[in-house]
């Protein structure tokens, strides 16, 4: 039984076909969110050094074909690497220290698992050459549909990210609520301790119930039985961050992630169920 | 939709290489960093720049430069008197004063402060005993920097110079 167990799950993680629309979705969303972070560094009278050409010329070609599904596994490896080079390389090796924070991490992570994803199935020029060349010769459209371990390679990301960032948080200063009070008054408030005696217990609270919401995201994520509560907590979690701290692209970044922890054949029919045919004269 | 794969076997080793390489750079690198502490030398004598593995400690040194402060006058009776530095600086509210005012970064600002403090209040109140109380922040939580020992307009009231300043 255990060993049953064992295969299915092993079958689910590393075996498993689904619809690609997810991935797709994911595809079309990075691209957004990659263009949000570096597009305007990038802009040509910026820097002219060759390395930096390189870099920008990298960043838009990959991403303009990745954005449009065109010779997508192709784009899909080289916005990866281009992304991969801005984190390591620019990031560590050309000193360029905004680009080693945790969000521009996390867009590359994406990326390079989005190259092993079916990404280019669904939503893209790829697929509509491929329905044309089916009309063409006969054949059913090809099915949207691809392996989908690299989509739980991403929630194993997210669920990496949730659990060290909880653990992190288990200390004193964190969970005493003082750090928390240091990003209220640094962000906020100022030198001046608030003087209602709810600041503190409400910090307290606060710390507490992040390093709580990060272990159940951490492991939750993993059951559909407890999507329904943990993935709005989440994303309303993310959409609170982005509001009061300078977290960047990452999350939404982290919500796009989301995709890839839901049934992919689920998001398939939703889809479905919400498009309806409409025809045009 | 849903179902196992029909691939070739070499295509399924391929793919089961590729995602255990993928899941343990992953999830190696933030338990290798935060759990052992890991400075970048590995079992048989490795060396790598530890940088190439991602810890996730987001926001964990981010904050840290503010200070509490509590400024107070003392008379001679040992009495405590507030001081709100935006009213002595002229400032009509905590939202319209400048950043500088509103957070103190460091210990050295909040005795800065309160100098500049000192110099306006003795202009309109003559020889007054400042005080202050302070903790400023660091990834440990508060640390007390000032206890309110020390009056300070009996400190220099010379302004340091800054850098680049004749």
């Amino acid at each position: 039984m255990t060993r049953a167990a064992i295969r299915r799950a092993w079958d689910f993680l590393v075996h498993q076909e689904g619809s690609s629309r997810p991935a797709a979705l994911i595809r079309i969303g990075l691209v957004v969110l990659v263009w949000t972070r570096y597009a305007s560094d990038f802009l040509l009278y910026k820097n002219l050094e060759p390395y930096y050409l390189l870099h920008g010329f990298s960043l838009f070609v990959a991403s303009t074909l990745l954005f449009f599904g065109a010779f997508t596994r192709l784009a899909a490896i080289w916005t990866a690497a281009t992304l991969v080079s801005f984190y390591y390389y620019l990031g560590y090796a050309k000193g360029i220290e905004p680009y080693t924070h945790h969000h521009t991490y996390v867009l590359a992570v994406t990326a390079v698992l989005l190259a092993c994803s079916p990404c280019g199935k669904s939503y893209s020029w790829d697929r509509w050459r491929a329905l044309k060349k089916a009309q063409r010769i006969g054949e059913p459209p090809p099915a949207e549909s691809g392996p989908q371990w690299a989509l739980r390679l991403m929630v194993l990301q997210v669920s990496l990210i949730y659990f060290w960032s909880g653990f992190d948080k288990c200390n004193p200063a964190f969970l005493s609520g003082e750090r928390m009070e240091h990003y209220a008054m640094y962000l906020y408030i100022g030198s001046d301790y608030p003087k209602s005696a709810w600041f503190h217990p409400a910090m307290v609270g606060l710390a507490w119930s992040t390093v709580f919401l990060e272990f159940a995201l951490a492991f939750g994520l993993w059951w559909k039985r407890t999507h329904k509560v943990l993935i709005p907590f989440g994303m309303m979690f993310h959409a609170i961050l982005y509001v009061l701290l300078p977290v960047g692209t990452y999350s939404l970044n982290m919500w796009l992630l989301y995709l890839a922890v839901l049934d992919p054949d689920e998001v398939h029919r939703f889809i479905d169920e919400i498009s309806t045919t409409r025809t045009v004269a | 939709m849903s179902g196992p794969d029909s691939k070739t076997p070499g295509r399924r080793l391929g793919r089961i290489l590729l995602f255990c390489s993928i899941a343990a750079f992953m999830s190696f690198g933030p338990c290798y960093r935060q759990a052992f502490n890991g400075q970048g030398e590995l079992p048989f004598g490795l060396e790598v720049d530890r940088r190439l593995f991602r810890q996730w400690v987001m926001f964990s040194g981010y904050g840290t430069d503010i200070c509490d402060v509590r400024y107070y006058l003392l008379d001679a009776e040992g009495n405590e008197e507030p001081v709100d530095r935006f009213e002595v600086l002229g400032h009509e509210s905590f939202a319209r004063a400048p950043r500088s005012v509103r957070r103190l970064k460091k210990p050295s600002n909040v005795i800065e402060m309160g100098k500049r403090l000192c110099r306006v209040i003795r202009r309109e109140r003559g020889p007054v005993d400042l005080r202050v109380v302070s903790r400023c922040g660091s990834r440990r939580g508060w640390i007390p920097k000032h206890d309110g020992g020390e009056n300070l307009c009996h400190l220099s009231q010379i302004r340091p110079r800054r850098q680049g300043e004749p």
